[in-house]
């Protein structure tokens, strides 16, 4: 019952603070980055200068947003989520192609990424489905038609060939085990990329020696539950296709370059001025930070350039070179707090549409950080996603800011709801 | 219930916080090479090269110096003119060559200097020095280069060439880097340590494009550099080029010194080459045409080359026989030719006799009398404890011996002892008949020309010699004077001897060296080769009271030592003393080389 009143004081203070928190922490970050180059702060080119107008519009959208009535948000996911999936169509044909993706539109030297956007639609339209109608996650059927939710734009964002980004939709997959989807299909799915990822650095026939040994002790000790063994059976199927069709997914599937990402991350020291040149660089930047780090503006690796696409997909290496071990570390504290915030508000919505966009703008928030940090620090090959808030780019602030705003808002009205 | 639904997702963000939180700690505090790394990105360490010392004679006229020869670089980013054609004229390549050096260097880095054009000299980079604006994209830097006014002296000087891998291996102090310059041969290898001065560094930060961005920590760290020290040498490079003009077209070397200093006036070898050839853009090829050229011009005869001293060699014999009391000053001695060969007369000769008409049976006999003093009834054992003292005696001259010359290699020559034809011979199975080519400086006596050169100074101080050398000052400071060296010979019997010396160029067989008002004391030698015609052999010194210059000449294939030899020592002495040549009728003989008679080539 603490909040009534419609307008953006009832937004929670935790998150709020954080967010202008974080996004402080973007500008600095941003700002140092740019600092090598020739141009003044007050130009188009800076960086830093047109996030800080990106920054003024996110906090216009904030205050429309709170001034939106629940309703309206309801009943805007339809309309929203087929507008997303035709753009993402349409950027297809007209689009103009920015790092080999064609994903971009240009509107006045702003550019606008439709792939970005649709993360909103997309987890406010899946809020609406799990609302609407009553999905049982147990059923396989359901499963997979609400997957076809976030598949759908996921599979039109990797034709554009943006791999990372269609793989940002496999974050949606947090949200069903919420709702009900068997913690078994999250095991399986670590098992899976922990198999893929041995699959890299073994030899296939020691492979198949560890796999046919634990398929063994498996069976050996369910001997007498018929049904297990039938699982077991199925795993080994899955696991050997993987393992087969690692060649395949390798050779076929990804780009010689995301091919190379792959390769480099197992050992980036195979080209070290190729694609490990990301990686290695990054490294270097960061593990030359230090404890406190050598100060803001003061970065050599990340201000001289060495670490490409450092405002965007490197941008962590700005913070870990600039602030060292302190700074890094409370960045991450003040994110996963942040992560956490949200997590814990979407658990207490009552209200399942809220919720499930609650636990979307979660799922989507930690896989960008996850994937992002992992990545700048050597652990994830670079698949080139923007850490959410942080990351230079103008359609990527928005999008992430609109899921917050609006999470936000929904949170907002939760004590209305009940008074409904 | 709700604990329980976001139990994983808590699971799920402490995992994720304690994996990332632990890489961090990994790459930020644990490991601590990525501080180095970074820096080796980001610092370069820029040499400073310091401009190597100067050379120059004993009368301060540059020898050596430092002249810029123009590196060009070319950063493909940048490049861009409108008149190509001007660009091909000014380093004078073809549009295809301009192309193929464009897409090397862009191969390389479309931001970083790739080179473009090495080693334009001087007066090539004033002409096009104006056109240079027009080429955008194209820079040049100086780079000092040996030059030399006067290309006098090469074999001495040595030269300078970029460091080859073996030198680099060698390198201990790991001062040197490829590339560097470093001194080969001679003064410039001698000296390196000297002339090379200490290289500067400066810490210089670099994008990832390798464009500068200023010096690092404010140049606190940057170490100067301190340029390389001046060397005075004891050459007169007027003598010097004089006497390598009348060396032109023969084979041979002349060694001048000045006798109560030990230093070296002019030290040449001949076939010659110009110094400039090995320094700068050339040097391969030059060096290679030096290389194979078959008269070995850039071998050193000066110092490397070792003859039998000939005739010459008979002062020392006549100087041993006076100090051991063989002979006396007035002692008269029937001398038929019955021994050996011999173009003197037979009759009756005292010792100056006998050196002025170069008499070989005297001095077989005489040899004959130091050999065997009659020590020891056995004769083989007799012939060795004199071939011994002999030996000693001769070594005092300082022949078979490197006189420390410090300035690139030298041969030692070589003065046989007993033990030698104890070897050769077996232990008492030889005397005096096996060794009397000795007597005449023949047979297994090797000596340089430096030590001729060395022999005449003494003979100019009778009786004692300062080691040759080659450094007059370092920097301005005088260098170290090796000790005086005093012969244990009487000096009466050198004035004996050096009297005999001024009447072999009045009327002996270096008449040809004789010059009015300069007392020009000599011997001159015709050394038998059994390769060709006889080498031309002279050493001598003048004037005769207070003598000024010392001098030693060996001119190969070209006869009579008193033609070519003689000739050239006694045009050395005017020149240096008079600083002027009256006898041009002489120089004109030396100039035109024609030493041999006819008569003789039959």
């Amino acid at each position: 019952m603490r909040k009534i009143s419609n307008n953006f004081l009832s937004n929670d203070f935790i998150i709020t603070g954080l967010y202008f928190g974080l996004l402080l922490i973007s500008f600095i970050s941003i700002y140092s980055s740019q600092n090598s180059a020739d141009y003044s702060f007050f130009t188009l080119q800076n960086e830093s200068f047109k996030q800080l107008i990106w920054m003024v519009v996110c906090l216009a959208v904030f205050f429309a947003v709170s001034i939106l009535e629940y309703r309206f948000i309801f009943n805007l996911a339809v309309p929203l989520y087929i507008t997303s999936i035709g753009l993402l169509v349409l950027v297809l044909f007209v689009g103009q192609e920015v790092n080999n993706h064609a994903s971009w539109f240009n509107f006045f030297g702003f550019k606008f990424q439709p792939s970005e956007f649709s993360k909103f639609s997309t987890a406010l339209f899946l809020a609406k489905a799990f609302d609407s109608y009553s999905i049982d996650l147990r059923n396989f059927k359901h499963i997979f038609l609400t997957s076809l939710i976030f598949l759908l734009p996921s599979s039109i964002i990797l034709i554009q060939g943006d791999a990372g980004t269609a793989l940002v939709y496999f974050a949606f997959f947090l949200v069903f085990l919420r709702e009900g989807l068997s913690l078994k299909f999250l095991v399986l799915a670590f098992s899976f990329i922990i198999i893929f990822v041995i699959g890299l650095l073994l030899e296939t026939y020691i492979l198949y020696i560890l796999i046919v040994t634990i398929f063994l002790i498996v069976v050996g000790l369910s001997i007498k539950d018929f049904k297990k063994i039938i699982n077991s059976i199925i795993y080994l199927t899955l696991v050997l296709l993987i393992v087969n069709g690692q060649d395949f997914a390798l050779n076929n599937v990804l780009t010689p370059k995301q091919k190379q990402r792959v390769e480099t991350l197992i050992n980036p020291s195979s080209d070290p001025l190729g694609s490990g040149w990301n990686i290695t660089q990054s490294k270097i930047a960061i593990g030359s930070g230090g404890f406190f780090g050598k100060g803001f503006l003061k970065g050599t690796q990340t201000g001289l350039n060495f670490v490409p696409i450092q405002s965007t997909d490197f941008i962590f290496s700005v913070i870990g070179e600039e602030f060292g071990y302190f700074g890094s570390m409370i960045f991450l504290i003040l994110y996963i707090i942040f992560l956490y915030r949200i997590l814990m508000l979407s658990e207490n919505q009552k209200d399942k549409f809220a919720r499930v966009f609650g636990y979307s703008t979660f799922s989507i928030f930690l896989f960008h950080f996850t994937v992002n940090v992992s990545m700048t620090l050597g652990l994830f090959p670079v698949i080139g996603i923007p850490l959410s808030l942080i990351s230079y780019g103008g359609s990527s602030l928005l999008s992430f800011s609109l899921l917050l705003f609006v999470f936000l808002k929904l949170d907002s009205v939760r004590p209305s709801i009940l008074a409904r | 219930m709700s604990g329980d639904k976001t139990f994983v997702f808590k699971l799920l963000l402490f995992s994720i916080f304690f994996i990332l939180s632990s890489r961090l700690f990994y790459l930020q505090i644990y490991e601590d090479k990525y501080h180095e790394l970074s820096e080796n990105n980001t610092v370069h360490l820029e040499s400073v090269y310091p401009s190597r010392g100067i050379i120059t004679d004993r009368n301060d006229s540059v020898i050596v110096e430092n002249q810029p020869t123009y590196d060009f670089y070319i950063i493909p980013k940048q490049f861009w003119t409108k008149d190509t054609s001007q660009l091909l004229n000014s380093f004078s390549i073809s549009e295809n060559e301009l192309y193929e050096k464009f897409n090397k260097a862009k191969r390389y880095s479309l931001y970083r200097p790739s080179i473009f054009y090495k080693g334009m000299n001087h007066s090539t980079f004033a002409s096009v020095q104006s056109k240079l604006y027009d080429f955008k994209g194209i820079y040049h830097s100086p780079k000092p280069t040996r030059y030399y006014p006067k290309p006098i002296l090469p074999h001495v000087l040595g030269y300078v060439s970029e460091i080859n891998s073996y030198q680099l291996n060698k390198d201990s102090s790991n001062y040197y880097s490829a590339g560097d310059l470093v001194g080969y041969s001679g003064v410039e290898q001698s000296y390196e340590r000297l002339l090379r001065g200490v290289k500067g560094y400066k810490l210089k930060l670099y994008d990832v494009n390798g464009v500068s961005a200023g010096s690092f920590n404010d140049g606190k760290e940057d170490v100067l550099v301190s340029n390389g020290e001046k060397l005075k040498l004891t050459i007169d490079s007027e003598l010097q080029l004089y006497v390598e003009r009348l060396l032109n077209g023969k084979v041979g070397s002349v060694v001048a010194i000045e006798p109560r200093s030990g230093e070296i006036l002019a030290i040449a070898s001949s076939p010659t080459y110009d110094p400039n050839l090995l320094s700068g853009k050339e040097f391969s090829k030059n060096y290679l045409n030096l290389q194979t050229d078959s008269l070995k011009p850039i071998y050193n005869r000066a110092l490397m080359a070792t003859y039998p001293p000939g005739s010459m060699f008979k002062l020392i014999q006549g100087l041993i026989g006076l100090e051991e009391g063989l002979v006396r000053y007035d002692d008269q001695l029937y001398i038929d030719l019955k021994s050996i060969g011999d173009l003197a007369p037979a009759g009756n000769y005292d010792l100056k006799k006998a050196i002025v008409k170069s008499s070989n049976n005297y001095f077989f006999k005489l040899f004959r009398k130091i050999i065997n003093q009659n020590i020891n009834d056995n004769t083989f054992i007799d012939s060795n404890i004199g071939l011994n003292k002999w030996s000693k005696y001769v070594k005092m001259f300082g022949l078979g011996s490197n006189l420390s010359f410090n300035v690139s290699s030298v041969n030692s020559g070589y003065i046989p002892n007993s033990k030698y034809y104890d070897t050769y011979y077996g232990t008492n199975r030889w005397k005096f008949s096996n060794v009397y080519s000795l007597s005449i400086g023949q047979g297994e006596l090797l000596v340089t020309p430096l030590q001729m050169a060395n022999f005449a100074a003494i003979m100019a101080n009778r009786g004692f010699y300062y080691n040759p050398n080659l450094i007059l000052e370092i920097n301005g400071k005088p260098s170290v004077k090796t000790p005086i060296k005093k012969l244990n010979i009487s000096r009466d019997h050198f004035d004996y001897i050096v009297d005999a010396m001024e009447e072999v160029v009045k009327s002996g067989s270096a008449r040809r060296a004789y010059m009015p008002g300069l007392d020009i004391c000599g011997k001159t030698s015709t050394v038998q080769n059994p390769h060709g015609y006889d080498h031309s052999g002279f050493i001598g010194f003048a004037p005769k009271e207070e003598p000024k210059i010392a001098i030693a000449a060996y001119i190969e294939n070209s006869g009579w030592g008193g033609r070519a030899a003689a000739s050239i020592s006694s045009l050395v002495a005017e020149k240096y003393i008079f600083n002027d040549i009256k006898r041009k009728w002489l120089e004109d003989y030396v100039i035109k080389g024609e030493f041999i008679d006819e008569e003789d080539k039959q």
